[in-house]
């Protein structure tokens, strides 16, 4: 369970911690973006400190971030050398049928391994500072317009909201009931991949069997307390827009002029 | 089996943040056949000496002995094995584990997983479900259709099927009615007694405290603060105090009746019952 970095949060002091989770998301979304309009190596390495910067205000060690790239890194690394493989230009260094290893090959192979580092790293950095049900907010307030071509986005806002709420009980409990088979004489990750597969069930089971309980007793309150999706309502966190939150719009502005004016 | 932790520290590593010595130099010593209990606040580490004695927790300093065993950071599969194989554990609300099909699968669980034979499997289960007053005609059933309470019965079963020669338990009767909670306990005390079960039990409850065990280990912050009978904790108030542990009702009220009387009553009662009976024979009523 302790490898699942991404996707988590952690409570913290910084600056970022502080930032509205709409900005935040923004942010994130369009930094991602400009990733794709980078051309040269320079701009990627700038790019790449100011990920490295933005991370080290987060105030979570760096050993943190790695653990997040890891569990992609066959990925990462099989995109990088098909990159490479599959480019030709500049100097050639070696050939192999359809295959060559260029100079440009080996500059684009750089450059897409930093992009999808940066992607996993600015990603990262978003949820480890913004509470998940932060982000759900966010996410409603950004999608509120989508309610004039009737998407239910009440339900799905409140439908995510539950979803990432009992995603650290889920994690708690997956823990618990691993210790409980555990000291009934269960050995996980041991022998082929059948028996592996087999040793789930009675993770999973009882997973299962406590989820839809809890399901069926949230459903039954909602039921209870009258909740109706489709009422308009007030919100018990309320979103602020404050100061440092322009600044940093001016910045991610400044970002997007030295992609598309300053690059060409 | 005699448990004996030799300046034991243990952390919980949850990403970035290592929780710094959830456990610290604990030093302890659980005689063998003793009913223990372990009290103290929400937070103490309860839980995770039990399991610590399980090899669910490790030691990053110091080692624990196990009967014969010795558990430390880089123990090995085998000895963690057999030590889950004498260590029965029994978790808060254990009845969340159930998974299989029917009761009888669920309990073969832990027999099952140590290599017993069918033939002692079929034994086992019988044997445990008798102790735990789980009728045979419930074998066939899904556990997942039965009572709390009978869900929790054969949760315990499930660990007792096992044969352990120590049996921790967290919190066994919590989220129980009394007469459900009293059923448990008592089938503990029984088998502790029959079997000499090495018993080790986390609660919340003074009176299970007065009512069922021999000696009780107070836990705060991480570290054990004092081990000792049930009839000597309940004599150091200023130790109750401090750790803001209750008294028993058996002892609130004896306290009363002495403030009213003026002078202490000499024999140590463990039950209402046993008060009443202590006050008639000093002539008090
Ligand atoms: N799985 C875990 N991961 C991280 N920290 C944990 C974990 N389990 C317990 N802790 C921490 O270890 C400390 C001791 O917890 P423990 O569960 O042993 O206490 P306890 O005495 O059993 O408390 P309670 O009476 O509430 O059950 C607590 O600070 C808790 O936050
Ligand atoms: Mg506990």
């Amino acid at each position: 369970m302790n490898q699942l970095i991404f996707g988590r949060y952690f409570p913290g002091d910084s600056f970022i911690h502080h930032l509205d989770p709409r900005f935040k998301l923004i942010f994130a979304l369009i930094y991602v973006g400009l990733l794709f309009f980078l051309e040269s190596t320079f701009y990627y390495l700038l790019f790449f400190v100011l990920t490295l910067l933005l991370m080290e205000q987060t105030g979570v060690k760096l050993a943190i971030y790695v653990k997040g790239v890891k569990p992609l890194i066959w990925l990462i690394l099989f995109a990088v050398t098909l990159r490479i493989m599959t480019t030709s230009g500049g100097d050639v260094y070696l050939r192999y049928g359809p295959f060559a290893i260029s100079s440009f090959g080996l500059t684009l192979g750089l450059q897409t391994f930093l992009r999808f580092v940066m992607i996993i790293f600015i990603s990262t950095v978003l949820t480890l500072t913004t509470k998940p049900v932060e982000i759900t907010d966010a996410l409603y307030f950004l999608l509120k317009p989508l309610k004039y071509i009737k998407v239910p986005i009440e339900d799905l806002s409140l439908m995510l909201s539950i979803a990432l709420r009992f995603i650290p009980n889920l994690l708690d409990e997956t823990d618990k009931v691993m210790n409980a088979q555990k000291a009934r004489g269960m050995v996980f990750g041991q022998g082929s991949l059948i028996n592996q597969m087999k040793a789930l069930v009675p993770l999973v089971l009882p997973l299962f069997q406590n989820s839809l309980k809890r399901a069926e007793d949230m459903a039954d309150v909602l039921e209870v307390k009258g909740y109706q999706s489709n009422q308009k309502r007030s919100h018990y966190r309320e979103l602020k827009w404050k100061k440092q939150d322009v600044f940093g719009s001016l910045f991610l502005l400044m970002l997007m002029v030295v992609v598309f004016v300053f690059q060409q | 089996m005699q448990i004996q932790l030799n300046e034991v520290s243990a952390d919980y590593s949850v990403g970035p943040f290592r929780k710094t010595n959830v456990l610290s130099e604990l030093s302890l010593s659980i005689e063998q056949g003793a009913f223990t209990a372990v009290i103290g606040e929400t937070g103490a580490g309860k839980s995770s000496v039990l399991k610590l004695v399980n090899g669910l927790l490790l030691p990053t300093k110091g080692h624990l002995q196990v009967g014969e065993y010795t558990l430390e950071k880089n123990v090995d599969k085998q000895t963690l094995n057999a030590i889950r194989k004498n260590v029965g554990m029994v978790f808060q609300f254990p009845e969340n584990q159930l998974f299989a099909e029917t009761v009888y699968d669920d309990i073969a669980f832990g027999p099952r997983n140590f290599g017993f034979t069918e033939v002692e499997v079929e034994r086992l289960v019988e044997e445990a479900s008798a102790t735990v007053g789980l009728a045979r005609h419930l074998f066939t059933r899904s556990p997942f259709n039965l009572s709390g309470g009978q869900q929790r019965r054969v949760a315990i079963a499930g660990v007792l099927a096992t044969e352990p020669e120590i049996l921790v338990l967290d919190e066994p009767a919590a989220g129980l009615d009394p007469e459900g909670k009293r059923a448990i306990f008592d089938m503990l005390k029984d088998l502790h007694q029959r079997k000499g079960l090495t018993t080790v039990m986390v609660t919340h409850d003074m009176d299970d405290v007065v009512h069922y065990a021999d000696d009780v280990i107070v836990m705060a912050k991480g570290e054990v603060k004092a081990h000792l009978s049930v009839a000597e904790l309940f004599n150091q108030e200023a130790l109750l105090k401090r750790y803001r542990l209750e008294l028993p009702e058996v002892l609130r009220l004896k306290q009363t009746i002495e403030q009213a009387k003026g002078q202490p009553l000499r024999a140590h009662p463990k039950t209402v019952d046993e008060l009443a009976r202590a006050m008639i024979e000093e002539g008090w009523v």
